[in-house]
């Protein structure tokens, strides 16, 4: 109490005391009491000098004024003034309890000598006026001090102890076994206060100290009265009676022999026993590391006991928790605000998720009312912030924290260390809180550490932890301070608090339970005095249990939540609201991908010819790399934008899912603003990049193949944000995701030149398949190739004509060789003795024809149809032209007379075995039928080659120059060079028994002969997939797309983080497991 | 914050938008394709021609025997062969590079070889005749050997070869195109060097190559209907009605055997021609050469 209320204080005593024949002993007695138990014994001579002064010194200046005593019965017009000028400057400091007090000591005051005249009762209703205290309530607090009989005293607001019968109608009672007089307890609503007096002449005490005679005194939570006999009365069970008359459904908390396991065989919790019912605040200590947060979370049902159970109205918490689901509230020590949002919405979309009936209005008064609750209202408009960036107080944020759980109310709150951090004012604002909320029937589990005393006394019950998770007491909080201070046998054992300040050391109960062992020269040494399985001994043997009965009735559940669709949507508008309120996060997002863009194509924007200022895209040879870049760009900016999305929500997931929310709908939100931001990246990249480098009519293909790159790289990113514990790891994993994308792209190198291992000759190897760089590297290059407006005119010619001039030029005559390498052999060795080494190298060139012949008997067929294609007009216009060869036209012939005419015969085929070969039969007519098939395919390429040329010469006769005007403006030379891998000396490979065409891969069709089977080789113009044929372009997008889905299972199912989980087990905690072992043995033996 | 982003976004869509304007439309194809067959030479005809062709290797000798200095400028620039857009271009730059390869070849310069080669092969490539050329060893000689002779690859042989495939596959005209490019780009540098410094065999070999341009035009002219070659052959025909005046008289006579310090006979043929020219002729001839060839790699 500040010096000035303390004056402010002793006026008004003066004032009240001097009325009606001045001051009497007995109420200066009383005001010097007063003084004792608010300052220190020296001062109080100081202050009862100022009383006095008041009290006398008015008295005297009136007499001498008026020369004779004033009429009396009348309040002096004075002194009215200068109450309410007290009044004024008291209610500028004071809160509304202390208020309260204040009355009640003024009504103490004028009770000491019943000295109850008309002018003291005025002055204390204006005091009360002033106050703005109700008639009613001045009423009860009058009636309260004043009244010795309780037999007067029938209000809702009294309870009263004694061993008489209850007779009263409206009032509580406690019955008590012989008492003398009552024990009467004033309950002030609005204030949440308790006044307690004695009217009896026995020994009563209050927290240790004797109540006097109808003394009032503050029934503060946490105290307990002693009554000579009989069970002390204990705060919550006053606040309980208080409670009876609200609706307060019951609950019983019963947990028997539960015990928690680690994987790594440590024991968490041991045989922890206990029952506790409703409205009840308990608080759980332990040193570090006894298990108190393990015991809450198997409490809580967060995780599963290895044995015993927790039972919740006779429900069974671990084997029936869907019975129980939205009972238990848990508020973890950490944060789980969203820094980016307000206090309100934090509050505001908490609840939405909470409540699926509640409309608008409701929802929003009832965020206002809780943040009106907790003292938050005001700063209702403020962002959360981090710890860094601070708006909030710490006080505040916690109070915010414990709000979110507290807007719905559950009947059971688990709390884990909510003062940590705290200052100590914040701290008691925290625990007042929760204790009220206990006395609206909650049951609070509240783990605490180093508790302030009067927090300690808050607690209802106290549940107290040993190293190891052996429980060593549970009851009141007071009584564990005289059970440990009298095991150790201390002076003063038997009173748990301080007799004068009424303090308790929590502290010292650790002190005791924690000693150490002194050797003889007076060093601690490591071992304790007494094990933790001692004490619990102690415990269980010495001290009686409470017993609860159990409830049946359904404990009330408060969750009504939404269904996915909306979860959904709100689960979007919170993290939209948040992403728009960062706006660095936003500007950096926005302007990154364009500005990449613009460094990027600005950097490669070349020009070739020194001597020409005009840019022209066909002579641009830095296109290819560009496409590789901006592969690249979008698989960082997509995993750097999603990296951190989910493991920044862990805490708040953690609490999701104790509400059970979906997983995926909350999944579904992140991903669905991820895939918009990139969306948008990748539109801004293009538009950008694809204008300064001139790239013509691709900005869809190049915003598809990249959209869908960041897609796959945000999935990639949640996946790995999902998985790891921090920021730090997150990051240093990024090159180990993005080195192998960018190696196995495609682009930097040549597939047909990797490592053996991996390596395959005629297909994209299997581990370049799995990423996602390769797909979008070969779509786009196949696309810009293909599609573009100058190639896509020419493309089915220039396919025809290389695939007829490969087969003519490198196929056949790698067939012929073979044939003719039979012949030499053959020959060269007959009459030898070595039939097996020529039946090998036979052997090996049969094997080869015949895999290769059947292949190209099929694509005979092929080509014959795409050429009839061109004649009929499938790609424009109807075209006269003929593959004429040997007097025959291939195209007006049907099928069967090109099979008859050109075919391989099935029986010459068959004859390809190193026993039914015969160089002279087969030989020389598989050689007459190669001629054969070279004839026809240099007829195939003469027909689409002049339809090409003519095509162009129509093209040029109509608009001079067309021919390099669309080539240089939509065809890049560079790229075209690649993707018929020019630079490729080995235009044909053999490999085993297949030969490999490395020329021109882009016009080479893939092999359809596999159903399933959709691999290819790099730059493959179309896909085979379950008998169809696709653009590799939209293909490849397909698969980007399924990969990104692929990876959405295990985001989903948190697979990842499970393994990360399962190896940090194995690796770091078997040493743990031994050590504690160890220890645990030396302890024993000592 | 949100009206700015506003703002970027639209300027960058109006960007966009102008940015998508002016794009051409293609042209498809005739409506009609009637027989779209190219029309072929007489193989004997053209087998003639080169039979009686003179050989980037002759020329070259002939120059190498001038002792004229070195000089790039009279090559075609490798840069405008990778210009060369039409397979009719192609197939003549393919021609025009060769006679430059020989060139280069006496005066032994190795990068440049190097380089020719490369656009060399790109032109056979694009025309699906790189088959007749041997690059690799070219290439290996080209830079290795000291005594090169990466001209053989240009022998009678391999044009026989290359000449038949593109009649197999109806492109005699870059057929006779190639031996257009090698015949012009020869004289071409004979002139030029001629200009330098007058040589009197040199002028002989200018002017006389009237029955050449005779019998190339005689093959040219069966692809008179296509535009392209229209407009050269005109200049060609030009460039016949020049050597009018060009006189070629065959003289018979006995040869001559005669023994060199080694002793061994040496067959100086009693035949010869005689050519008869004014300069002015001549001069004519020689610009209207270096006028067509210059013509051609501009097209």
């Amino acid at each position: 109490m500040s010096e000035e209320i303390l004056k402010a204080l002793m006026q008004l005593f003066a004032i009240i005391a001097k009325q009606d024949e001045g001051v009497v002993l007995e109420e200066e007695k009383f005001v010097r009491i007063f003084l004792a138990s608010q300052i220190s014994k020296t001062q109080v001579e100081e202050y009862m000098d100022l009383f006095i002064k008041h009290s006398e010194r008015e008295e005297k200046k009136r007499k001498k004024k008026e020369g004779k005593e004033g009429p009396s019965g009348q309040v002096k017009m004075v002194d009215s003034v200068r109450v309410m000028g007290i009044c004024r400057k008291i209610n500028k400091t004071l809160n509304h309890k202390q208020k309260v007090i204040v009355l009640a000591r003024l009504f103490e005051l004028i009770n000491v000598e019943k000295k109850l005249t008309e002018q003291r009762m005025e002055i204390i209703s204006v005091v009360a006026d002033a106050f703005n205290l109700t008639s009613k309530e001045y009423k009860e607090i009058e009636s309260f001090v004043i009244q010795d009989d309780y037999r007067e005293l029938d209000s809702e607001s009294v309870l009263i102890v004694n061993d008489k019968e209850h007779t009263h109608t409206k009032s509580q009672h406690i019955l008590s076994e012989s008492l003398h007089g009552s024990v009467l307890i004033l309950q002030i609503k609005s204030a949440d206060l308790y006044f307690l007096k004695y009217t009896g002449k026995q020994d009563v005490f209050l927290n240790s100290t004797n109540v006097y005679n109808n003394r009032v005194y503050l029934f503060a939570p946490g105290s307990v009265i002693k009554l000579p006999k009989g069970k002390p009365v204990h705060y919550s069970d006053v606040v309980a009676r208080f409670m009876q008359d609200l609706e307060i459904s019951k609950l019983s908390f019963i947990v028997n022999d539960l015990q928690y396991r680690f994987k790594t065989g440590d024991i968490g919790v041991r045989d922890v026993s206990f029952s506790v019912d409703h409205g009840k605040l308990v608080g759980i200590m332990g040193a570090s590391g006894s298990g108190k947060t393990t015991l809450v979370n198997t409490l809580s049902g967060i995780t599963t006991p290895s044995s015993g159970e927790v039972r919740i109205n006779g429900i069974n918490l671990h084997h029936n928790h869907g019975e129980l689901e939205g009972v238990i509230g848990y508020i973890p020590q950490d944060d789980l605000l969203i820094e980016e949002l307000t206090v309100y919405q934090n509050l505001y979309y908490n609840a939405k998720l909470c409540f699926k009936d509640k409309n608008e209005e409701d929802l929003s008064a009832l965020v206002i009312k809780t943040l009106k609750d907790l003292g938050l209202n005001d700063k209702k408009d403020l962002k959360v912030g981090n710890a860094m960036n601070k708006t909030i107080s710490g006080g505040q944020r916690k109070r915010l924290n414990i709000a979110l759980e507290l807007i719905r109310e559950p009947s059971i709150l688990f709390v884990d260390e909510p003062t940590s951090g705290l200052s100590s004012r914040d701290s008691e604002n925290v625990m007042e809180l929760l204790s009220e909320l206990t006395q609206k029937g909650k049951l609070i589990f509240v783990v605490i550490h180093q508790p302030s005393s009067d927090i300690y006394k808050m607690f209802d019950r106290m549940l107290i932890l040993d190293q190891g998770g052996y429980l060593v007491w549970y009851g009141n909080p007071v009584d564990a301070v005289v059970h440990f201070k009298t095991l150790d046998n201390q002076v003063n054992a038997d009173t748990g608090e301080c007799g004068v300040c009424g303090n308790v050391t929590p502290e010292l109960i650790f002190d005791i339970i924690e000693a150490e062992v002194v050797d003889e020269f007076g060093r601690y040494t490591e071992q304790r005095k007494i094990l933790p399985q001692e004490w619990e001994k102690n415990y269980l043997e010495g001290v009686p249990k409470d017993e609860i009965e159990e409830v049946n009735d359904e404990p009330p559940a408060t969750l009504n939540i939404p269904n996915w669709f909306k979860q959904f949507k709100i689960f979007l508008t919170r993290d939209v609201l948040a992403k728009i309120s960062n706006t660095q996060y936003i500007v950096l997002n926005l302007l990154e991908a364009p500005l990449l863009g613009f460094i990027l194509a600005f950097l490669i924007r070349y020009i070739a010819d020194p001597n020409s200022s005009v840019y022209i895209f066909f002579d641009n040879e830095n296109i290819p790399p560009y496409i590789f870049m901006s592969i690249v760009v979008a698989l960082f900016l997509g995993l750097t934008v999603s990296a951190e999305e989910i493991f920044r929500d862990r805490k708040i997931l953690k609490r999701e899912k104790f509400l059970h929310l979906s997983r995926s709908s909350y999944l579904m939100a992140k991903i669905v603003i991820l895939t918009s931001i990139s969306a948008i990246q990748a539109f801004l990249f293009v538009v950008i990049g694809n204008a300064i480098l001139d790239i013509q009519g691709m900005y869809f293909a190049y915003w598809i193949i990249l959209f869908s790159v960041f897609v796959f790289a945000n999935f990639m990113g949640l996946n790995i944000s999902s998985a790891f514990n921090s920021a730090v790891t997150i990051y240093i994993l990024i090159p180990l995701l993005m080195i192998p994308q960018m190696a196995l792209g495609g682009a930097m190198f040549s597939f047909s030149k990797l490592n053996r291992l991996i390596g395959s000759v005629d297909k994209v190897p299997v581990i370049a398949d799995m990423m996602a760089s390769r797909w979008a590297y070969e779509g786009l290059m196949v696309y810009q190739f293909k599609e573009n407006k100058f190639e896509k005119q020419y493309f089915d010619y220039d396919q025809v004509k290389s695939i007829a001039n490969f087969n003519q030029d490198k196929l056949i005559p790698k067939l012929s060789e073979s044939i003719e390498a039979i012949e030499i052999v053959r020959e060269e060795n007959e009459g030898k003795n070595n039939v097996d080494s020529v039946n090998k190298v036979v052997a090996y060139e049969l094997a080869l024809l015949k895999h290769e012949i059947p292949k190209e008997n099929r694509k005979i067929l092929e080509l014959t149809d795409k050429l009839r294609d061109f004649k009929n007009g499938k790609n424009g216009k109807k075209i006269n032209f003929d593959v004429f060869y040997n007097g025959f036209d291939a195209l007006a012939a049907d099928d069967e007379t090109v099979k008859d005419s050109l075919f391989i015969p099935e029986e010459l085929i068959n004859a390809l075995d190193v026993k039914t070969y015969d160089v002279e039969k087969h030989g020389y007519e598989l050689m007459d039928d190669l001629e054969k098939w070279k004839d026809f395919y240099l007829a195939v390429y003469s027909s689409a080659n002049e339809l090409r040329e003519n095509l162009i010469a129509y093209q040029d006769e109509r608009k001079p120059g067309y021919y390099i005007k669309f080539r240089n403006k939509y065809h890049n030379e560079h790229l075209d060079d690649i993707v018929r891998n020019i630079y490729e000396k080995n235009k044909i490979l053999r490999f085993n028994e297949k030969l490999v065409r490395q020329e021109e891969p882009i016009y080479l069709e893939p092999d359809d002969s596999n159903f399933i089977g959709f691999r290819s080789h790099f730059y493959a113009p179309h896909k085979y997939f379950l008998g169809h044929k696709f653009e590799t372009f939209w293909f490849n997008i397909f698969v980007i797309w399924a990969m990104s889905i692929l990876l959405y299972i295990p985001l989903y199912y948190d697979h990842l983080r499970k393994i990360v989980e399962f190896f940090g087990n194995l690796n770091f905690n078997k040493k743990k497991i031994k050590n504690n072992k160890e220890e645990e043995q030396d302890q024993l033996e000592s | 914050m949100i009206k700015k982003l506003i703002f970027i976004f639209s300027v960058v869509l109006i960007f966009t938008a102008c940015g998508g304007g002016g794009d051409e439309n293609t042209i498809t194809g005739p409506d009609s394709q009637n027989d779209v067959r190219s029309v072929q030479i007489d193989p004997e005809k053209i087998n003639g021609l080169i039979e009686s062709f003179p050989s980037p290797i002759e020329m070259a000798a002939t120059i190498e025997d001038m002792k004229v200095p070195y000089s790039k400028k009279h090559l075609v620039a490798t840069e405008i062969a990778a210009d060369f857009d039409s397979n009719f271009d192609k197939a003549l730059g393919l021609g025009m590079l060769s006679a430059d390869l020989g060139y280069l070849n006496v005066y032994n310069r190795k990068n440049a070889i190097v380089e020719y080669l490369t656009s060399i092969k790109r032109l056979a490539d694009a025309l699906d005749v790189d088959q007749f050329f041997e690059f690799q060893t070219l290439k290996r000689l080209a830079t290795n050997s000291n005594n090169l002779d990466s001209l053989m690859f240009l022998s009678v042989t391999s044009y026989h070869d290359m000449d038949e495939h593109l009649r197999k596959t109806r492109r005699s005209d870059l057929s006779a195109l190639m031996i257009t490019g090698v015949w012009t780009e020869g004289q071409y540098l004979a002139c030029k060097v001629n200009q330098f410094k007058s040589d009197k065999k040199t002028e002989e070999i200018i002017a006389g190559q009237k029955d050449i341009v005779k019998e190339l035009l005689g093959v040219l002219e069966f692809f008179d209907d296509k535009p392209k070659f229209k407009k050269m052959n005109d200049q060609f025909r030009e460039l016949l009605k020049l050597y009018d005046t060009v006189e070629i008289k065959l003289i018979e006579g006995e040869d001559k055997i005669s023994y060199d310090q080694d002793s061994i006979p040496v067959i100086e043929p009693g035949e010869h021609t005689d050519i008869i020219y004014t300069q002015e002729d001549l001069n004519k001839i020689q610009n209207k050469i270096i006028k067509i060839r210059n013509n051609l790699i501009s097209l």
